[in-house]
């Protein structure tokens, strides 16, 4: 029996510090000021900026004639990439708290208590992941300029997809971070795996599913193209882009599956990283 | 407290910036019809009952137009193009962002239009139908003139369908041939589209009847050219005070486009 209530009282500890390292993630977002203007500047140069911009070479000049081939606009295609582009930078970038937290000594204290250390990963990645959520949807509060029609379900659908990709991607920041000595290396580091990642990802660019494989290769070069299908980011936006403008290049359950597997794998490789610090 | 305040006052600042900022107009489709003081339509010569030639009765595409032009406060310019429908290509019908700023007359909110244009709000369905000078069970066996001018309804589904069904075929190249033809006997029937199929039969006092449900039915739009925003959202305003006020449903009521015609 006393077993029973210590092994409750230990649960509840864990969860208190779950939430405890959750909520310092997310309130320490909030006095953030740089990641905060990250989050913004990136929706207003993406989706104001370069929707409009690009919207004279997308649109349609005579009917009949298609120089974009996704039955969308260009605004409406890049819209569920630049949720993405947030959530990335913000996941990765959230996991640079680790670096600090070894830095100032905070990491130290917190190993020393009864937390074991994938409660306080998960603490960690589950704070840096809502984070990252909150500001993919600060893009979503730009649906209707980019005239992406939202209902209930779809937001929930959308939710649920980032949310996926925010725990994946906040893992692989971790990941980075333990590799990482100081913050100038770690923001060379990320952004060495955040633009390419993104870039290559069918972001700005479509690949045409009305094409076969053989005719893809023969629209972009063959290196493009295997870059982009290998890229598992290509698959999270494109489940996105299912759930947003119902328009999907591949299986809409392989951006499910992708990003699933990858939050499990990446989440359990910053474990065994972590154990070691 | 206070302090939790002030922590999201920064998040709180940069929703109210995003917000404002899509209040920005992302395009001059707007500005640019406002300074012309004409919203410039291209349309078929004739699609009844979309767009009639009729002065009297125009069509209901046309006094949709002309009730969406007066919401905005220009002056409706209508485009006749007698290509439009003709030629199985597109291309051929010379349409560009010169001639108009909307297409309408019989368009159809599908995957393969929208590679082309941007849609509008649907405002009625269609689909195939048959029209005959007595009402009918199955069209097996029959001579059927075929008319396909609307773009956009698939026209290879709707080949599928007649090679299974046994029917002698013929393409008809205008509503006036196929009334000619059904009327003439040379054909028993004539597949088109549901709102002409029904216009032809009370015209004629013939039956239309819907072709069955693996013919999939569309809904109705305009077309819009991509990347106008400005102008699609004001269009898009127009036609929730034309639903609100009644407008819609009295013009479609007008053409009998809110019948819904037996299935075969």
């Amino acid at each position: 029996m006393k077993s029973l209530e210590t092994k409750r009282s230990m649960l509840m500890i864990q969860l208190g510090g779950i939430y405890g390292l959750w909520l310092r993630e997310v309130r320490r977002s909030f006095r953030d000021r740089g990641q905060l203007i990250g989050g913004i500047s990136r929706p207003i140069l993406w989706v104001v900026i370069l929707g409009i911009g690009l919207n004279p070479y997308f649109r349609g000049e005579v009917f009949g004639k298609v120089n974009f081939v996704v039955p969308f606009t260009y605004l409406q295609f890049i819209f569920p990439a630049v949720i993405a582009l947030n959530i990335l930078f913000t996941s990765v970038q959230s996991a640079v708290s680790v670096i600090w937290d070894r830095e100032f000594g905070f990491l130290r204290e917190v190993l020393v208590s009864p937390l074991s250390r994938g409660t306080i990963l998960l603490g960690k990645v589950l704070g840096g992941a809502t984070v990252a959520v909150m500001h993919g949807c600060l893009v979503l509060l730009l649906a209707k300029f980019a005239d992406v029609n939202l209902t209930w379900m779809k937001v929930l659908e959308a939710l649920g997809l980032m949310s996926m990709l925010a725990f994946a991607l906040t893992s692989l920041g971790v990941v980075i971070a333990n590799h990482i000595r100081s913050f100038q290396g770690f923001g060379i580091f990320s952004n060495a795996v955040i633009l390419p990642l993104y870039f290559t990802s069918s972001s700005v660019f479509p690949l045409d599913p009305a094409l076969s494989q053989a005719q893809t290769r023969v629209v972009y070069p063959e290196w493009l193209v295997t870059v982009v299908e290998y890229n598992p980011l290509t698959y999270a936006i494109d489940a996105l882009r299912g759930a947003l403008i119902g328009y999907n290049q591949f299986d809409p359950h392989l951006g499910i599956l992708i990003m699933g597997t990858s939050g499990v794998v990446l989440f359990a490789l910053a474990l065994f990283e972590f154990r070691r610090v | 407290m206070y302090r939790l305040v002030g922590e999201l006052s920064g998040l709180g600042l940069i929703v109210v910036v995003l917000l404002l900022v899509g209040l920005v107009p992302p395009d001059t489709s707007l500005s640019e019809m406002h300074k012309t003081g004409t919203l410039k339509v291209c349309v078929p010569t004739t699609y009844p009952p979309l767009v009639t030639g009729d002065p009297a009765r125009p069509g209901i595409d046309i006094e949709i137009l002309l009730a969406v032009s007066d919401y905005i406060g220009v002056e409706l310019l209508l485009n006749p193009n007698d290509a439009i429908g003709r030629d199985f290509n597109p291309l051929n019908w010379d349409i560009t962002r010169g001639n108009c700023q909307v297409l309408a007359g019989g368009f159809v909110d599908t995957t393969l239009i929208r590679s082309f244009l941007d849609t509008g709000p649907p405002y009625a369905q269609t689909g195939w139908a048959i029209v005959t000078p007595a009402p009918l069970k199955d069209i097996n066996g029959l001579t059927i003139g075929v008319l396909t001018n609307i773009s956009g309804l698939d026209r290879i589904g709707l080949s599928k369908y007649l090679r299974g069904q046994d029917v002698r075929v013929r393409i008809m190249s205008n509503s006036q041939d196929l009334v000619a033809g059904i009327a003439g006997g040379e054909l028993d029937g004539g597949v088109t589209e549901a709102l002409l199929a029904g216009w032809l039969a009370s015209d004629n006092d013939w039956w239309a009847t819907s072709l069955p449900d693996e013919l999939a039915r569309y809904n109705l739009v305009f077309g819009h050219w991509k990347g106008d925003l400005t102008l699609k959202q004001k269009m898009l305003q127009a036609f929730r005070q034309l639903e609100l006020d009644g407008t819609l449903a009295a013009i479609l009521e007008r053409y009998g486009a809110t019948q819904i015609l037996p299935a075969l």
